[in-house]
């Protein structure tokens, strides 16, 4: 590397160690990350756009698409919905044990998938603990859709959560004092001055919490039941094929979704570049 | 008076202010809010523990008697061991060459870090196949030099640095970033070498938040199920980590044993979170700049 | 200028002895103040005396636990915030930042229930003209992100116009803002309420901004008011020792009083005795009420220990025998040099007898 080009490519430091950091970062990086999924590149292309859609195309398969993003798209909303409540009552109001509350938020992060499928499974089974309510309620979750849901909720509660919670805690006193001196009534405060700007943030935790449900396979799979064409999730439906040696079908379901998720990632960021440039903060 | 002064721990007391919601609507608010985390956080707990004991203290130990748990407990602590210090590794180099120099494409690389948290578990299994199962791009030729990485230790290591890939490197770069660079350099005009310049100023600052990546690390590097499902192969003594036995005990209706397999997995969850309460509390300030994973 | 801008009829604010405690802490101590109608009032304090919660008290962000506040006769102690029709002004100017200017500005009519809200055509129209007098038309779609401190400040102070209302409050109006912005402001903010005709209050901590801006400066301390007057009131005649030293720079000298007249050191001065009782008492002088002579002439006696020039004077600093440091101010001809022996004489003062009780 001539120095001419590193004077370009990186600004003069008296700190040590460039070269060997990000030289040892950018081959780690393509060794564990870059490589693999460039081999699903590789696959994807040599089946091919055509042939992506026509296996996307069959029965099996796309119900397990449209179960998955269908599922998650619900779940991910309900989750941002429960998680803005949670998010306010542990940053704005006190009671006993907030502090604990506010720990066990982080749950759903640290608990291994499976522990948590097992968990839910067994919780919401026709003779579980909330299971046994439901059901002469005629509401049954565990192996039905609403499984899935179930599931997912618990996945992308603390998503939904720690990104508004900061938000929220940001919010500045004199806000909603100059709202109720001006005359408004505290709904109106809530409604028009508190909850717009913490809109974003809901945004970022919910396109979160979807992208991490589309993918979610552990925490599912002892709870849905896994009907094909009613409660089979696509990931599911990847092991399956793997299990059959279908590599390429696997590929099919995984560049879907990689391509939604990715497509989620960058919804994210249009969305947090375009809160910044207009209002000063993200 | 004494509720309103509890409400918004931000506020000065002294800037105490009527405006909040009524008591009512409070208490509304923390009823619901607390009794959904009842139903969707702390009764799966509850219950792991519940049905892990169903059959008292024996049938509970009975599941740690099995060749097939030890088994699976020893590989899922051999694969942490090697993938955490090989991320750990990573987390600093990075950290160090994106915190502490400007340079091009430094974003883009950011980017792609984070690449693996926005993949499915199951994917991240399946990219490895792809090179080297049987079928993959390298399977034929591992399998005639003999080299088995599929449905073997090597291909379950694989995938848990996959998954596990961004955690230390995401904790430490905006926390490094927030420091700066003056310490170090005024520890080089000061004579010390780049190796002490790290180790006596750098690490000590970060220090806090290299324990907090390493923690969240360590816990789903043993907690991984998805991507170590579908490179494992599921062979019982040989290829099973703990969740996957969780799983087989489940399918075969042992739930007994299923449930306090998974409990040493909870246990593990709640020491991750009480160890995380306890930094944030205590070195807060020193975690600054981490963000949700 | 448009109807709704116009002078209105201005109304008084009574506080009538607010107590307000946080905890063990008396953040407000009977405190009793009229603010007539249309008067610009200065809240005047250090941090901790109690202003700004005075001023939350007034608006209803703040509710006592003792005394009343009346607007123009109309007991408002138990009218919510929402219903005090009071204009604030917030130190950080709490704009909401998701709002374009425009909306900023129109939301305390936006707000109001259908029947009292003016029409979509009537808010447009109240929101330019308030622009207008606030100088910035042309702003009406910005965002708060996108303008200046003092364009925020000025933003801040229209919306709380917008609504018409009864008295305007100020916390710290300039704070936030630099050095240059502020006198800008205070000039245009005295032009703003002469053309309001509002009665206005406004807390500050700096002395030079109530004195300079305020028709009468109310200074406290410690939760305390000290005392009410004009900005020449309470310069020249301060009713308490804090008033005095907070005001400016005052050196204390021990005196005697003595059949109706002041002694310093059993020599008199000639401050005004204000009919105190014979006893022990402290003088307050200003670095003006000083002169220089001779040594071993005058109250005091010490050696100069360093001099500065401040403009057109010369400010010298006199280490007296007896230990003190205190500064004088001299004609800039008078040539006094570091180590010299001088005496000081007393031509004036401020004279409080000791063991003094707040009123």
């Amino acid at each position: 590397m001539s120095s001419a080009f590193l004077l370009r490519f990186k600004q003069p430091s008296v700190l040590p160690g460039f070269g060997i950091t990000l030289g040892y970062t950018l081959l780690y990086l393509g060794l564990i990350v870059l490589l693999p999924l460039g081999a699903l590149v590789a696959k994807a292309s040599s089946i091919g756009l055509t042939g992506i859609l026509f296996a996307a195309a069959d029965p099996r398969v796309s119900a397990a698409l449209w179960t998955s993003f269908g599922v998650s798209l619900i779940a991910a909303g309900v989750a941002s919905l429960f998680g803005l409540l949670v998010a306010w009552v542990l940053t704005r109001y006190d009671f006993p044990g907030r502090k604990i509350v506010d720990a066990m938020v982080d749950l759903p992060f640290a608990l291994p998938t499976a522990v948590a499928g097992i968990a839910l499974a067994a919780l919401y089974a026709p003779n579980g603990w909330v299971g046994a309510f439901l059901e002469p309620l005629g509401i049954r979750v565990a192996y039905t859709p609403l499984g899935i849901f179930v599931a997912l909720v618990f996945i992308g509660l603390p998503f939904a959560v720690r990104t508004v919670q900061p938000l929220i805690a940001e919010i500045e006193r004199e806000l909603e004092e100059a709202s109720a001196t001006l005359g408004a009534s505290r709904w109106r405060t809530v409604r028009s001055v508190l909850l717009p700007p913490l809109l974003p943030g809901l945004l970022t935790g919910f396109a979160l919490a979807f992208a991490r449900a589309v993918g979610e396979y552990g925490s599912v799979i002892f709870i849905a039941g896994n009907l094909p064409y009613v409660s089979e999730i696509a990931p599911l439906l990847i092991v399956i094929k793997l299990s059959e040696y279908d590599y390429t079908g696997a590929t099919v379901i995984a560049t879907i979704m990689l391509a939604i998720s990715f497509a989620t990632l960058l919804l994210i960021n249009l969305i947090q570049a375009w809160s910044r440039r207009r209002f000063g903060y993200v | 008076m004494s509720d309103l002064s509890a409400t918004l721990p931000l506020s000065p007391p002294s800037q105490l202010s009527v405006v909040t919601e009524k008591r009512l609507i409070r208490q509304l608010a923390i009823t619901v809010a607390l009794a959904f985390l009842l139903l969707f956080l702390v009764l799966p707990l509850i219950v792991v523990f519940v049905e892990a004991f169903k059959r008292g203290l024996a049938g509970y130990f009975a599941a740690f008697q099995e060749e097939d748990a030890l088994s699976a407990i020893g590989l899922t602590l051999t694969v942490a061991a090697i993938a955490v210090p090989l991320n750990l590794v990573f987390g600093l180099t990075a950290s160090w060459a994106i915190a502490k120099f400007e340079f091009k494409g430094k974003s883009l690389l950011i980017t792609l870090i984070d690449l693996p948290f926005s993949v499915s578990p199951v994917v991240s299994g399946l990219i490895y196949l792809l090179l080297f199962g049987a079928q993959g791009l390298w399977g034929k030729w591992l399998m005639a030099q003999g080299i088995q990485i599929a449905f073997a230790l090597p291909g379950i290591v694989l995938a848990t640095i996959f998954v596990t890939f961004p955690f230390v490197a995401r904790q430490l770069i905006p926390l490094m970033q927030e420091q700066g660079t003056a310490e170090e350099e005024a520890a080089l005009t000061l004579g010390a070498s780049g190796w002490r310049t790290f180790f006596t100023v750098t690490l000590p600052n970060i220090k806090w938040g290299l324990l907090y990546g390493v923690l969240l690390c360590n816990a789903r590097a043993m907690g991984e199920f998805g991507a170590v499902s579908v490179v494992s192969g599921h062979i019982r003594g040989l290829t099973n980590t703990i969740p996957l036995h969780v799983e087989i005990l489940y399918n075969e209706y042992n739930f007994v044993a299923a449930f306090a397999v998974a409990s040493l997995l909870a246990c593990l969850a709640l020491i991750t979170l009480a160890l995380k309460s306890f930094l944030e509390w205590r070195h807060g300030a020193d975690l600054a700049g981490g963000t949700v994973n | 200028m448009a109807q709704s801008i116009e002078k209105s009829q201005a109304v008084d604010i009574r506080v009538a002895g607010v107590t307000k405690e946080f905890g063990d802490l008396a953040a407000l101590h009977d405190v009793h103040l009229d603010v007539r109608p249309g008067e610009l009032l200065a809240l005047l304090g250090p941090s901790g005396s109690g202003k700004t919660t005075l001023l939350r008290t007034i608006a209803g962000l703040v509710q006592a636990d003792r005394g009343q506040v009346l607007f123009g006769g109309l007991d408002a102690t138990h009218l919510p915030v929402q219903k005090r029709q009071v204009g604030f002004v917030f130190q950080h100017y709490a704009l909401f930042k998701h709002m374009s200017v425009a909306d900023n500005i129109a939301y305390g009519l936006q707000v109001r229930e259908r029947a009292k809200r003016p029409s979509r055509a009537e808010i447009r129209r109240r929101t330019s003209e308030l622009l207008d007098l606030v100088q910035l038309s042309g702003y009406e779609n910005r965002f708060p992100a996108q303008l200046s401190g003092g364009q925020r400040q000025r933003v801040a102070l229209a919306r709380a116009l917008a609504v018409e209302p009864r008295v305007l409050l100020l916390d710290e109006p300039f704070g936030a803002l630099d050095a240059k912005v502020r006198k800008d402001l205070r000039a245009w903010l005295r032009d703003i309420h002469e053309r309001t005709g509002k009665t206005t209050v406004f807390v500050t901590h700096d002395q030079d901004e109530a004195l300079e801006l305020a028709d009468r400066v109310a200074v406290l301390n410690l939760g305390r008011l000290e005392q009410v007057g004009t900005p020449d009131e309470v310069q020249d005649q301060p009713a308490t020792p804090f008033v005095m030293t907070f005001l400016g720079q005052a050196t204390r000298f021990a005196a005697d009083i003595r059949d109706g007249k002041v002694l310093v050191n059993e020599r008199g001065v000639r401050a005004d005795a204000r009919d105190l009782a014979a006893g022990k008492a402290s003088l307050y002088c200003r670095p003006w009420h000083l002169r220089p002579t001779p040594a071993g002439q005058g109250n005091f006696q010490g050696i100069v220990s360093g001099t500065r020039r401040l403009g057109s004077i010369r400010r010298i600093e006199v280490s007296g025998d007896d230990g003190t440091r205190l500064e004088v101010e001299i004609p800039l001809e008078a040539n006094l040099q570091p180590g010299e022996q001088i005496g000081l004489e007393i031509l004036d003062g401020v004279v409080f007898p000791d063991h003094w009780t707040p009123r």
